[in-house]
């Protein structure tokens, strides 16, 4: 089972409900754009960091993102010192770095399910007139995810398999050999499930109200 | 607008197949670029699911990886991605796929008798939506994002081009050889 990247915990942040850090994410995200002062930024980037550690989500993970954004933060840092100044560099950067692990602590704080629960009640209005003739019925919508968190250790298995086969006949490197074949079982897994989910009477995901 | 459950069933599990292919280990070119699988898929997905399924399939995908699953090639997901340089590529996914699709069908679309030709059709539509339409969502997104000159940002793009020239070239051998091994697919 793949798990999310959310990491159980009782803090002020993981007790807050998803809707409202979801909205708290985007204001944040508008107000940072505003801050052009190093220092400021940089105090918010301290700040942030102190979050994580108060939050149990451990100094790890925020140095971890920092590093996965390494190669961009330096050409970006760099390019912009070059063409506007150092002080504008280390803005830039910072405001970057602030940007991505503020986001990623709504993701670390919000299990996955609370997050689709969110996302459930954004689509509801797409089941009232006159949203409703969109077509985007949320029945469909969380259908779909559901179904394809549920064949994503089932397609992690036939990768895999398809992986073995092609190390056996030293071709675990072609991509073509991983990739042909992987599909086309996909293509006739989804076939058959299609046929099975339509015997069983699902007719139609369309504005209709059936499901 | 019907959506029938075996679109949704196909959409849903192609999704599934994307995801997998960020698991395939990633070639890495000359200079340390890396090249990964999963944009392939996208390419792949406009082939052979045509635009509409294809923009549903990579919309379910995108929606998993924002909403905190780690599917991305790497382990990546979350929402710190939409605050990164790169987030622009992944809200490109869905267009990008569809665009595929569009420009395959507007060429005469996939027929079993294809042969050389339609191994360039496919290549020329991958190039178009898979490249030409995803850079131009991943582009401009980093530019907005980092404050960065489009040039600075141009030329770090140019260097991920021919890891994608490549995989429109798979996209092509791959979809040409699903048409032999499995021919119903393009039948509807």
């Amino acid at each position: 089972m793949i798990l999310g990247l959310s990491v159980p915990g009782t803090s002020w942040l993981h007790r807050a409900p998803a809707g409202a850090k979801l909205l708290g994410l985007a204001l944040f995200g508008t107000v940072i754009f505003l801050i052009s002062d190093y220092h400021m930024l940089a105090a918010l980037f301290g700040g942030l960091a102190l979050l994580y550690w108060s939050c149990g989500l451990g100094f790890a993970r925020f140095v971890g993102q920092i590093k996965a954004l390494g190669l961009f933060l330096v050409i970006i840092g760099l390019s912009q010192t070059w063409l506007s100044g150092w002080e504008s560099g280390l803005e830039v950067t910072l405001r970057l770095a602030i940007a991505v692990t503020g986001a990623s602590l709504v993701t670390y704080t919000t299990p996955f399910s609370e997050m689709s629960d969110v996302l459930e009640r954004v689509l509801a209005p797409f089941d009232r007139a006159p949203l409703s003739r969109l077509g985007l019925r949320p029945a469909s919508v969380a259908f779909a995810l559901t179904m394809t968190v549920r064949f994503l250790p089932v397609m992690e298995q036939v990768i895999g398999e398809t992986r073995q086969a092609a190390a056996a006949r030293g071709r675990e490197r072609n991509w073509i050999a991983l990739i042909l074949p992987s599909l086309i079982r996909t293509l006739k897994m989804a076939h058959e499930v299609g046929e099975a989910v339509e015997a069983r009477g699902l007719e139609s995901f369309s504005t209709k109200n059936q499901l | 607008m019907r959506i029938s459950p075996k679109d949704l069933v196909l959409m849903a599990i192609f999704a599934a197949f994307v995801a997998a292919l960020g698991l395939i280990p990633k070639i890495t070119l000359p200079l340390g670029v890396p090249i990964t699988a999963q944009t392939l898929g996208v390419m792949l997905a406009g082939i052979v699911l045509g635009p509409k399924r294809a923009f549903g399939a990579l919309a379910i995908f995108t929606l998993l990886v924002l909403l905190g699953l780690p599917l991305l090639a790497g382990g990546r997901g979350g929402l710190g991605l939409l605050a990164g340089p790169s987030g622009g590529f992944l809200l490109g996914f869905a267009p990008a796929a569809a665009a595929v699709g569009w420009f395959s069908t507007s060429f005469g679309g996939m027929t079993s008798t294809g042969g050389f030709a339609q191994g360039v059709r496919v290549f020329l539509a991958s190039v178009l939506g898979g490249i030409v339409v995803l850079y131009g969502f991943g582009i401009p997104y980093w530019v907005m994002m980092t404050d960065n000159a489009v040039s600075a940002v141009l030329a770090t793009a140019v260097i991920f081009l021919p890891g994608d020239l490549l995989k429109a070239v798979l996209c092509a051998v791959i979809a040409s050889a699903l048409i032999r091994a499995y021919p119903p697919l393009f039948e509807d």
